[in-house]
């Protein structure tokens, strides 16, 4: 029996097996409440990055987990959303995004109970988690087989004359003037796209043109072929869907007959568009959930599909998502989207992601519609709709108090009453983008983006500070040599006024402000429909350019090097509504390179920055320098051996001060601040991947280890009852994936974490040991699995706060293909949690979870 | 006076012969034939205008092709059966001459990306640029030319001679040669290349036929489709 070695992706393992893993970061002195996650530090490029979550020491239900990733040289975070799976997380990076040589990334969970959750939980946006990505190996080109042309049968039909001994054979070699060209024996057409060709030249052998006779399905169509004295054509029209043959008599020069030719062909029902165009797919699918957590009952369920094909030169997509979880109360977790495109116009409505400036719009979730017009030599993309929709708040009308001291917020009311808001809503943000561009972008775009954003503020009843927010910029690209050389920059300039209830400014109240010297150009009242300006607008002094920002890139790929570039500002006071993860008030430059060597089976990386947070010091706090350095290995030797990464991360911070500084005596409780920061972040990252066969069995090995260590210079001159600023952590991972002679698969996994905090005095550990097996049945249509997952964590987060509890997680369940393309899956799990501290402890008390799954999917 | 008369009208006949043809002689009379037109391609012929391009066309010597957006053209030479590919957005002009061998055939291309798999036994190929030529020795390759006129050949079988007149360099399997306009040809190994020719096959099925040790035949066919 002939076994095939599955080719599995060395790094979808590592990533399967990290994301089966919890770890708990940092809490000190946090709430319960919290994302365990276990990094991923290192995945392939082109394939999707699985990322799993879970949410521990809560029991409020999830508004919205997200994954924020992006590019080191990008300013703006995109956003994925993840979906619930069991008692777990899931997202996904797409593979067309997984590029270049790093992605960065943190999770955000948004509880009903207004809680924001991140991983990591400090500083996520300022330093997210980062992903090493690791090229594609070489591929070693199989050897090109020589043509090898069929023996085909004998003709099926005598010929009409004279039988001369008739073969079927296309190749050039024979003792025959006949050279066939068109179609090859056997081959399938199009009915359009048959054409009968054959040359009367075949090297030194040549047939005399009028000789020549041609039989097509036994009928002879030798006065409809156009002949010459080195061709003969025929296009038949009509043919059926079949098979079909044809026949060629000839003599040569000197009257002798030449070994005839026969060659059969297959006709396909379709036309040559049809065949190119991409035929329809479609996918639905439901999933009901049973879950009883934490004594909870949490059932839910979901539905949806996508579809997607070509119909002449028009692409469609579309999606649908629904779900039961979806709630008035919180931004909308249905998803759907139709696209219509061709390549010049496309129009998409429902949820879509425009990109059109890194700094101002690119990849946030708008539900409205957008479209385009692409001709190449100018361009327009424009988009309408919310970014976010409305929310109410709470709140009611309280009487007006005569006593002072009254601390509710008040936004409107009676002379008598007055609004009392105990949980602010959030207004429905309407966005409305466009960009016009000169150039295809395959060589040269240049754009210009404007954006506006602004919120509603009578779609709630409940909230403050609305929103308007005006924002342009222009782009550029330029690439030339294929792509080798690349300058890409952006630009842009917002306005953002922070508080549009009270409406515009006007010309008498800015002269009540600076005087009546003051000279307006303008009447700020008439800029209303454009953008409401007052008091809260930022910058007030545009001419300042706190509010600009830019960013270029160059980049080049020449010598085995790719080889970056850039340059950033952005301004303290650049405000994007359509952006708002963007990091504001930080300068500086960055350079990587990306080195290939020995026919691309060595890797080396190496990158730096250099960053100003904090430049313009608005805030007088001082400036914070910023150096990273990061180093990596890849070795991939090729087939049968194992492939190593490695990479190393310096991260320097330094606001320049090294001194305390001194408070005036009033303040009773402290006297002294220390703001210094000096800091190295060190990140060691390693793994080793090997595919082997031992013991007549196929093994797929996966060692991976990582570390991460901050230390602080002021560590021995910190103020005592100051938390220390250091810490460590390190991750040991360990998979084994075999696969047997029968249909069964095992995966043997084991992981440790160990993370301390403040210099020590905070530490948790945790542990996972877990196997799963995989089993097929009736030739693969029945796909069973049973795993069992047993975690230890350990640990003191304070002097009174200890952890120690187990998790044992098991599982099983199966998919089965009820028919072809139709597979329903049953997953059954049961959680038993127990926590081994009685008192001061952290999470939740003992017990047991059942959750229960089962989804139905069909492909069309 | 009559004298001058004649003349001119001797000269004017022969004018008219020589501007009346579409240029080829017999030889070099269809010297490939369109097998497949995808999208929006033109030919001119001669002295005639640009007309649209389709599928059996004869082409001769001194034809010229352009091929528009999204468009692909597939040819095959009629004396030793090579293929040709011509990519979206490129113009070509074909030319050869018949040699004992077969026919030598000449590629001018200006734009464009084009892929080609010559018959090693044929006369042989080549492919002009503005930066340099081409020389195929057999077998398979891909050639680019920017819109600067630089070239690239991406070698996937047998040998291709790069040269100008600076030097040359010999592209092998797994090897990117090229040219840039007024420097000499270099070579070095491939990296990553779109191999959008073998994405034009369409499905086809094969017949295999068995013969057991009694000497019953049985035939099976598989059936494949492009991914």
């Amino acid at each position: 029996m002939h076994r095939v070695r599955e080719n599995v992706a060395r790094g979808e393992i590592t990533l399967l097996f990290i994301t089966m893993m919890v770890v708990v970061p940092f809490a000190l002195g946090y709430a319960q409440e919290r994302i365990v996650h276990f990094p991923v530090n290192s995945a392939p490029e082109g394939k999707d990055i699985r990322l799993e979550a879970k949410l521990e020491g809560t029991t409020a239900r999830v508004g919205y987990m997200r994954i924020y990733y992006k590019y080191p040289q990008q300013q703006s975070y995109r956003y994925r959303e993840m979906r619930p799976d069991i008692e777990r997380w899931v997202g996904i990076i797409p593979r067309n995004e997984v590029t270049g040589d790093r992605l960065q990334y943190f999770l955000s969970a948004f509880l009903d109970n207004r809680v924001i959750l991140t991983f990591p939980d400090r500083n996520p946006y300022n330093n997210p988690e980062e992903i090493q990505i690791t090229p594609r190996p070489a591929v070693e080109k199989p050897e090109q087989q020589k043509d090898q042309l069929p023996q085909s049968e004998v003709a099926r039909l005598q010929a009409p004359e004279a039988a001369a001994p008739t073969i079927s054979e296309a190749s050039p070699n024979k003792n025959t003037p006949l050279l066939l060209l068109s179609p090859e024996p056997n081959e399938t057409l199009a009915a359009d796209e048959v054409v009968l060709a054959v040359s009367l030249v075949n090297e030194d052998r040549v047939a005399d043109s009028s000789s020549v006779q041609l039989f097509m399905d036994g009928q002879n169509v030798t006065p409809q072929a156009t002949i010459s004295a080195v061709l003969i054509t025929y296009e038949p029209a009509g043919l059926q869907p079949g098979r079909h043959w044809f026949k060629i008599a000839a003599k040569d020069l000197h009257g002798r007959p030449v070994p005839a030719m026969v060659v059969n062909f297959k006709v396909s029902g379709k036309t040559a568009d049809e065949e190119t165009a991409a035929e329809f797919q479609g996918h639905i699918f439901s999933d009901l959930r049973q879950e009883n957590v934490s004594k909870q009952n949490e059932s839910f369920a979901m539905g949806g599909g996508d579809f997607s094909g070509q119909y002449g030169a028009l692409r469609y997509t579309g999606q649908v998502f629904l779900t039961s979880l979806e709630d008035k109360n919180y931004q909308p977790r249905n998803r759907y989207f139709l696209s219509l495109q061709t390549k010049w116009i496309g129009a998409t409505v429902g949820d879509t992601h425009p990109n059109f400036n890194d700094l101002i719009l690119w990849g946030n979730r708008i539900r409205g519609v957008g479209g385009y017009v692409h001709l190449g030599f100018f361009n327009v993309d424009a988009v309408y709709g919310e970014t976010y929709r409305q929310v109410e708040g709470l709140g009611s009308l309280l009487p007006v108090l005569s006593a002072t001291g009254d601390t509710l917020q008040t936004v409107a009311g009676t002379d008598s009453t007055k609004l009392s808001i105990s949980r602010y809503g959030t207004f429905r943000q309407k966005i409305l983008g466009i960009r016009p561009s000169f150039g295809s972008g395959r060589h040269f775009q240049l754009g210009l983006s404007l954006v506006k954003v602004k919120d509603d503020t009578g779609s709630i009843k409940y909230g403050a500070m609305p929103k308007d927010n005006l924002v342009v910029g222009p782009d550029f690209r330029l690439a030339l040599d294929r792509g080798h050389f690349v300058i890409q920059a952006y630009g842009a300039f917002s306005l953002l006024t922070n508080n549009i209830y009270p409406g515009p400014i006007s010309s008498d109240e800015i002269k009540d402000v600076f005087g009546e010297d003051v000279d307006i150009p303008i009447d700020p009242a008439d800029l209303e429909k454009y953008l409401i300006l007052n008091d809260s607008t930022t910058p007030l002094d545009p001419t300042k350019l706190t509010s600009l920002a830019y960013d270029a890139t160059i980049k080049l790929n020449y010598f085995h090097n790719l080889l970056s570039i850039g340059y950033k500002s952005i301004g303290s006071e650049y405000t994007s509504l359509a952006n708002s993860w963007i990091r504001k008030d930080i300068q500086g430059f960055y350079f990587s390179d990306r080195l290939r060597l020995f026919n691309n089976k060595l890797y080396l990386t190496f990158g730096y920055e250099d960053y100003l947070d904090n430049f313009s010091r608005d805030d007088s706090n001082p400036s914070t320098s910023l150096k990273t350095l990061n180093y990596a290995i890849t070795v991939y030797p090729g087939q049968g051996l194992p492939y190593l990464n490695l990479s190393l991360r310096d991260h320097y911070r330094d606001n320049g001060v090294d001194t305390l500084s001194y408070m005036g005596s009033q303040s009773s409780s402290i006297d002294t601040l220390d703001s210094r920061e000096k800091q190295l972040n060190r990140d060691l990252a390693m793994q080793l991947g090997y595919d082997l066969s031992l013991f007549n069995l196929s093994h797929s090995l996966n060692v991976s280890f990582m570390s991460a260590a901050r230390t602080d210079d002021f560590k021995s001159t910190r103020l005592s009852g100051n938390l220390s600023q250091e810490i460590s952590t390190s991750v040991r991972m360990f998979s084994l994936r075999t696969s047997y002679q029968i249909p069964l698969k095992t995966t043997f996994s084991y992981a440790s974490n160990e993370n301390s905090m403040a210099g020590g005095d905070s530490d948790f550990n945790y542990s996972m040991l877990g196997l799963l097996a995989e089993y097929n049945l009736f030739n693969g249509r029945l796909a069973t699995f049973g795993e069992v997952r047993l975690t230890n964590a350990s640990g003191q987060t304070s002097p009174t706060t200890k952890i120690d509890y187990s998790r044992n997680h098991y599982r099983f369940g199966g998919n089965f293909q009820i028919a072809p393309r139709h597979v329903i899956s049953l997953d059954a799990n049961w959680i038993l949690f127990n926590n081994k501290v009685s008192s001061g402890s952290t999470g939740n008390s003992s017990y047991t979870d059942g959750i229960y799954r089962i989804r139905y999917e069909k492909f069309f | 006076m009559k004298m001058k008369i004649t003349w001119l009208l001797a000269f004017l006949s022969l004018a008219w012969l020589l501007f009346s043809t579409d240029g080829s002689d017999a030889t070099t009379r269809d010297l490939a034939l369109v097998l497949k037109v995808k999208g929006d391609a033109k030919f001119k012929s001669g002295y005639r205008d640009w007309s649209t391009l389709a599928r059996g066309q004869r082409l001769s010597s001194g034809d010229r092709i352009r091929t528009g957006d999204d468009a692909l053209v597939a040819i095959v030479f009629t004396d030793d059966k090579s293929m040709l590919k011509i990519r979206s957005e490129a113009e070509v002009s074909l030319a050869g001459q018949r040699t004992e061998k077969g026919v030598a055939k000449r590629l001018a291309m200006d734009v464009g990306e084009m892929w080609a798999k010559i018959n090693p036994k044929g006369a042989g190929f080549r492919m002009e640029t503005p930066s340099g030529v081409a020389a195929v020795k057999g077998t398979e390759f891909y050639g680019l030319v920017d819109a600067f006129g630089n070239m690239t050949i991406i070698g996937i079988d047998g040998l291709v001679e790069l040269l100008n007149n600076l030097g040359s360099v010999l592209v092998g399997k797994g090897q990117t040669g090229q040219i840039q306009k007024g420097q000499k040809p270099e070579v070095g190994d491939t990296e990553q290349f779109n191999d959008w020719a073998k994405l034009d096959q369409i499905e086809g099925d094969i017949e295999i036929e068995f013969e057991n040790s009694e000497g019953a035949k049985k035939q099976i066919e598989i059936q494949y489709k492009k991914k």
